[in-house]
């Protein structure tokens, strides 16, 4: 064994990997070397391979019991557990832990789908399945029920929501952690918790109405170290009978603010799914002179980049819009999308876009010719689970010897609004270019809507092999990069949602109110319900008091 | 009594092969499970999402190789036990690692029992 857990000598770890087969079984303890491989975070951010966040073993229990028993053998021999679902969270840590020597808890054969009700629109599942184990009995049943599926869809929607992660369809499925209804715990004293009406027993409500009665704990277990979560209620979407979309294109740069204002009305009315916004001005960046406007230190300056559009006879913004419902209110809602739209924005243009009876067929989920060059992905926006972000990765024909691995980067929340795009615009670029960075921040990056009611903007970089410096020099320019753009996206209060381990210090530092008081709150809550800081130290930037000093 | 004693050898020898065979079926169908469960969103046939030709995996292996290997897995001939689990245990390129709790050493040599026998068809 290459690493132990913190502060334990290798007689107690070995007392306790004996103690854990005791409580899942030899075959279900791993700690060889060899064993411990597919534990790494295969797309680590960290540059040195000493700070690598390597696992000491890995733990696999069957069942709640066996949860309950690895907790009592942690708590006797203070080892850090790291509770994991499928282990698929890639470029945010994937299965390695957030403390170097932890014991990873891979709840993968917890794997039952528990309930899939059609009528009432929920499911409740166990950590370790997967979107596609739940895409799949949903398809053999024929049940009229989607999934809100994250891309690469190979996740499990417990882990994926634990994370806070998003999905691509109506805004409220789209926000899996706000289609989390009821959930049940291990604590680390070993106590089985249910949340709202879970807690009250004989009720058939725990995935309808997920807040009982009192406060509501659930969303604690989220980027939290508060306990084990064995079991998760989330909404389903029903199938909808129809699909549409469109896309809307405006001439002038200071048409993004009307722009975004409309889509705000039409999101928040829930009109339409996940906008995707763009800027057909992308097709000039080859252009060295439009490339030096849109590069322009201090952002780019609308007269001048007006110009470009006009003399290239192109709009400056787009946003696509998709609609679900029947086939006349989904021609509805196009047509009032329209009219609110042409209403703020004169010289708004409207192409219809596909119109389709759901569910899609094969050859309809792979039409790409479809009226316009669109930027949706076809499989996400109808709730199929796939791994479609992969054309951004993997090898290409013209680089056939190389590849792109993963991502790294920020997501700053931002207001829904273009005054905060064009300013992130400016701070990000200007930010990179004096660290010497190309994030591929200018005048014409925007935000992703995919939470309802924020903005998030990336600023990313590609790791892995070919081209990506991946020596540890490479990777620690970025890293150190990153981290200080962490603080000055943090001066202009704009925070990450998400973060690998390796930055959720630096994240959670920007999270500053009144002394931190947040943080000591986290923290109060740590102490009593897990004194002696077994589970997960550190993830969401919450410490136990023994590591905090 | 010596014909009897061939007729139950001859018997037993029978059913033991039968058994086999009804091994051999149940583990190639568990392999090809198993395959479509892990492996299918990546290393499966048919088209990829948004336009792309194959699926990522499919896709990957064909442009590495020029087209001049099989791009499916259970086409090629060179993949053996120890090629799968070198590769699944430690990644390759873009393929993160996969770990026992999701697919097991078992799981895996059934998975090629599934390339064999499709290989043999």
């Amino acid at each position: 064994m290459a690493v132990l857990p913190p502060n334990t000598s290798e007689a107690d770890f070995n007392n306790a990997l004996q103690a854990f087969a005791a409580a899942v079984g030899d075959e279900w303890v791993f700690s060889s070397d060899e064993d411990l491989k597919p534990f790494r975070d295969h797309y680590s951010p960290v540059p040195l391979e000493e700070d690598e966040l390597l696992a000491s073993a890995a733990v696999a229990p069957a069942n709640v019991e066996e949860v309950q028993a690895v907790v009592k053998v942690a708590n006797q021999y203070l080892i850090p557990l790291y509770p994991i679902s499928t282990g698929k969270n890639f470029a945010y840590g994937g299965p390695a832990p957030n403390v170097r020597g932890s014991v990873v808890l891979d709840l993968k054969r917890m794997d039952r789908i528990i309930e899939v009700n059609e009528e009432r629109n929920f499911a409740l599942v166990e950590p370790g399945v997967s979107y596609m184990d739940l895409y799949t009995y949903i398809q053999e049943r024929g049940l009229k029920v989607w999934l809100d599926c994250p891309d690469p869809g190979w996740g499990s929607p417990v882990g994926n929501t634990l994370d806070r992660g998003i999905g691509y369809t109506l805004g409220f499925y789209r926000d899996h952690n706000a289609a989390q209804y009821g959930l049940e715990a291990v604590l680390a004293n070993g106590d089985v918790i249910r949340t709202g009406m879970g807690a009250l027993p004989g009720s058939d409500t725990w995935q309808e109405y997920k807040y009982g009665f009192g406060p509501d704990p659930a969303g604690m277990f989220s980027q939290g170290n508060y306990g084990i979560v064995t079991k998760m209620g989330i909404r389903l979407m029903p199938q909808p009978a129809h699909y549409r979309n469109g896309l809307v294109t405006v001439p002038l740069r200071e048409d993004l603010g009307p722009l975004v204002n409309s889509i705000n009305y039409l999101n928040d009315l829930n009109m339409i799914g996940d906008p995707w916004y763009g800027s057909p001005l992308r097709a000039l960046l080859d252009n060295a002179d439009f490339r030096a406007a849109a590069t322009r230190r201090g952002g780019g300056i609308a007269e001048e980049l007006n110009r470009f559009a006009r003399e290239a006879n192109l709009h400056s913004w787009q946003v696509e819009l998709q609609f679900y419902g029947s086939e006349r209110t989904t021609e509805a809602n196009w047509e009032y999308a329209q009219e609110v739209i042409s209403d703020r924005i004169p010289g708004a243009r409207f192409t219809a876009g596909e119109s389709l009876a759901i569910p899609l067929t094969p050859e309809q989920l792979h039409e790409t010719t479809g009226p316009y060059s669109s930027n949706m992905r076809r499989n996400i926006t109808q709730g199929v689970p796939g791994l479609g972000i992969w054309k951004n990765l993997g090898r290409t024909q013209s680089l056939p010897d190389t590849w792109a691995q993963g991502h790294l980067g920020l997501f700053a929340v931002l207001p829904r609004s273009a005054e905060s795009i064009f300013e992130a615009q400016q701070v990000f670029a200007d930010t990179m270019a004096d660290l010497n960075l190309d994030g591929g921040i200018n005048a014409l990056s925007l935000g992703v809507n995919w939470y309802q009611y924020a903005f998030l903007f990336s600023a990313g970089f590609s790791t892995g092999g070919g081209n990506a410096d991946n020596s540890p020099a490479g990777k620690k320019k970025i890293a150190d990069g990153l981290k200080a753009l962490l603080v000055v996206a943090g001066e202009h209060g704009w925070g990450e949602y998400r973060a690998a381990p390796y930055f959720q210090d630096a994240v959670s530092e920007q999270y500053s109110f009144n002394d931190y008081s947040l943080r000591r709150f986290n923290e109060t809550i740590k102490d009593a319900v897990d004194p002696n800081g077994i589970l997960a130290p550190g993830r969401g930037g919450i410490w136990p008091g023994k590591s905090r000093g | 009594m010596r014909i009897g004693r061939i007729t139950s050898i001859l018997f037993l020898s029978v059913w033991f092969n039968q058994m086999a065979w009804g091994q051999d079926d149940n583990r190639i169908a568990h392999g090809k499970r198993v395959f479509e469960r892990y492996c299918t969103l990546c290393h499966g046939e048919g088209l990829g999402a948004d336009g792309a030709p194959m699926l990522p995996g499919t896709h990957a292996i064909y442009i590495k190789y020029r087209g001049e290997v099989p791009p499916l897995l259970q086409h090629r001939s060179d993949v053996n036990i120890e090629l799968v689990k070198t590769v699944v245990r430690n990644g390759l390129a873009s393929m993160p690692p996969f770990r026992q709790t999701e697919v097991t050493d078992s799981d895996l040599e059934a998975i090629v029992a599934w390339f064999d026998s499709v290989a043999d068809e």
